[in-house]
């Protein structure tokens, strides 16, 4: 078994050396498969990298919500408060935010050496909730009836612009994928057209002695296929090693990048069988 | 093994056989004369497959070749040793692996079948000349090494056009004489050539019959030869 992988990689077997070696095709064949390949692995590093980023977004800022009390509630509507929170799925826990960290969460914007009012400050409760089961249209129906005057915010709504546009870029850079997929099939179809067309004396002497379609196909679409995979792997390279150099987050999801060499195998495989099976039809 | 009935075969408008009957029986040694440009070749493509007739019915190996598929058509090569005109090789394979390629492509490699290359080359005397390219070989090796090529599947019909025809008398002769020894093995054999010396000269060794193709018409040739 192990030999027979070892013989088709190396193509001992004479039926692997059928077709007559064509170093420039060949060459031409490894560098667009390069250029190519690492386009796409660019490709994939950035859905990988929009998709991590955005779902660490989702993520962090789906789970906090808060409520922004007008200042001057008594102690009775405070407790009301707690007693929706608790009747509210989905909520975690509330935490009052102290005068402090109300001023660090603002320091941003207005500064930090802003000498504030704490007492006109309208009082914040913090919700850390379970995203999906927190029912966030239930607790505003039921404050505004019960207390007008609380605001819910929910901070993952300010973010859904952003989170759009991650998607759309993860879309565009899928579509790229795509896109550079089939330049590789077409790539690899011209490549069987080229050698088909300047071999046809080989393959009449290949059928004088007996070889089926699916030999030649096998024999023409062999060396082709090795060449597009080997560019693969050579572009895939070259961009992991840009993903290294450049400030990105892709962590674990970075083996997606194996799915680049993987596909471009698959493809060339699949356009060199098809273009050289089309192609052998017509020239009986 | 080979059968024409009422055959007929065109390039186009370019009517090359009319209406051919033929039966070459198993063991029987066949030489197909005619002038250049009769069809002899064409006639040689119909048998191995090469090409479909236009007309009428033919038979090779017991197979109906209308009613062949792509894939069967290949089988059926495999059974057929054929000696081209102008032998093909595949340049970038030696000779070694061109004359083993048909077993190769048929899975039919196996412990012995060096061996049985080495007594193939040396019977027909190309021992020493494994690893030369083709284009390397003279056009009696060309001649041999596409004998060899053809037998190596022992095959039960040999095709043969004009084997002799870029050698000298003594290589004609002694191409001619592995393809007598072939037939006395059983093999059936259809030679196509118009060099009349070695029909004659075969017919000393065989009961070979004389096919002449004339205006699209193949016609048993006399005792004159
Ligand atoms: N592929 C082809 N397309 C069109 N015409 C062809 C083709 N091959 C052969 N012919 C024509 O068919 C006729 C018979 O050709 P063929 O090669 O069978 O003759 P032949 O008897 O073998 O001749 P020779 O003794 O010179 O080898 C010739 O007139 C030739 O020009
Ligand atoms: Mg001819």
């Amino acid at each position: 078994m192990i030999g027979r992988v070892a013989n088709l990689l190396r193509g001992d077997a004479i039926r692997d050396r059928i077709m007559p070696p064509s170093p420039l095709l060949g060459a031409g064949v490894l560098a667009a498969s390069i250029a190519l390949s690492t386009l796409a692995a660019l490709a994939m590093l950035v859905v990988v990298q929009v998709h991590t980023t955005a779902a660490r977004w989702t993520d962090d800022l789906s789970r906090a919500v808060t409520l922004q009390l007008p200042s001057g509630l008594g102690e009775d509507a405070q407790t009301k408060i707690a007693s929706i929170l608790s009747a509210t799925p989905g909520v975690l826990s509330s935490t009052e935010l102290s005068a402090e960290a109300q001023r660090a969460l603002i320091a941003p914007f207005l500064g930090r050496d802003l000498t504030l009012d704490l007492a006109s400050l309208p009082m914040m409760i913090s919700l850390d909730v379970q995203p999906g089961q927190f029912d966030e249209t239930g607790l505003r129906a039921r404050l505004a009836g019960e207390l007008p005057g609380v605001r819910v915010i929910a901070h993952g709504q300010g973010r859904q612009p952003l989170l759009e546009t991650a998607r759309s870029i993860r879309w565009l850079a899928i579509a790229a994928l795509v896109l550079v997929q089939l330049g590789l099939m077409v790539l690899v179809a011209l490549a069987v057209m080229a050698r088909l067309a300047s071999n046809r004396q080989v393959i009449e002497t290949l059928r004088l002695v007996g070889a089926n379609d699916a030999l030649i196909e096998r024999g023409f679409g062999r060396q082709i296929t090795m060449q597009t995979g080997l560019g693969a792997v050579i572009g895939t390279v070259i961009a992991g090693l840009a993903g290294l150099v450049l400030p990105l987050e892709t962590g674990a999801l970075t083996f997606m990048l194996l799915l680049v060499p993987i596909a471009a195998l698959a493809s060339a495989w699949l356009a060199s069988r098809q273009t050289a099976r089309y192609l052998l039809r017509q020239m009986s | 093994m080979i059968r024409f009935t009422q055959t007929g075969f065109a390039y186009g408008q370019h009517q090359i056989l009319r209406d051919v009957t033929l039966h070459l029986a198993p063991g029987s040694f066949h030489f197909l004369t005619g002038a250049s440009g009769a069809g002899k070749s064409t006639l040689l493509k119909l048998c191995y497959l090469a090409l479909r007739p236009g007309a009428g019915q033919m038979h090779v190996l017991g197979e109906d070749v209308v009613a062949l598929s792509r894939d069967d058509v290949a089988l059926v090569r495999q059974r057929i040793g054929v000696v081209h005109q102008d032998c093909q090789f595949l340049d970038h394979l030696s000779v070694a692996e061109n004359v083993l390629l048909p077993l190769e492509l048929a899975g039919r490699m196996g412990p012995t079948s060096r061996d049985n290359l080495r007594e193939l080359l040396s019977w027909v005397g190309l021992s020493g000349r494994e690893r030369a390219f083709p284009p390397e070989l003279s056009g009696g090796e060309r001649q041999r090494a596409a004998l060899a090529r053809a037998l190596i599947l022992s095959p039960e019909v040999i095709l043969a056009d004009e084997p002799t025809g870029n050698v000298d008398r003594d290589m004609g002769e002694r191409l001619l004489h592995l393809l007598v020894e072939l037939n006395r093995m059983g093999r059936t054999i259809l030679l196509a050539t118009h060099d009349l010396s070695l029909i004659r000269s075969a017919k000393r060794e065989v009961p070979a019959r004389v096919l002449r193709l004339r205006d699209g018409v193949v016609e048993l040739a006399g005792a004159e030869l």
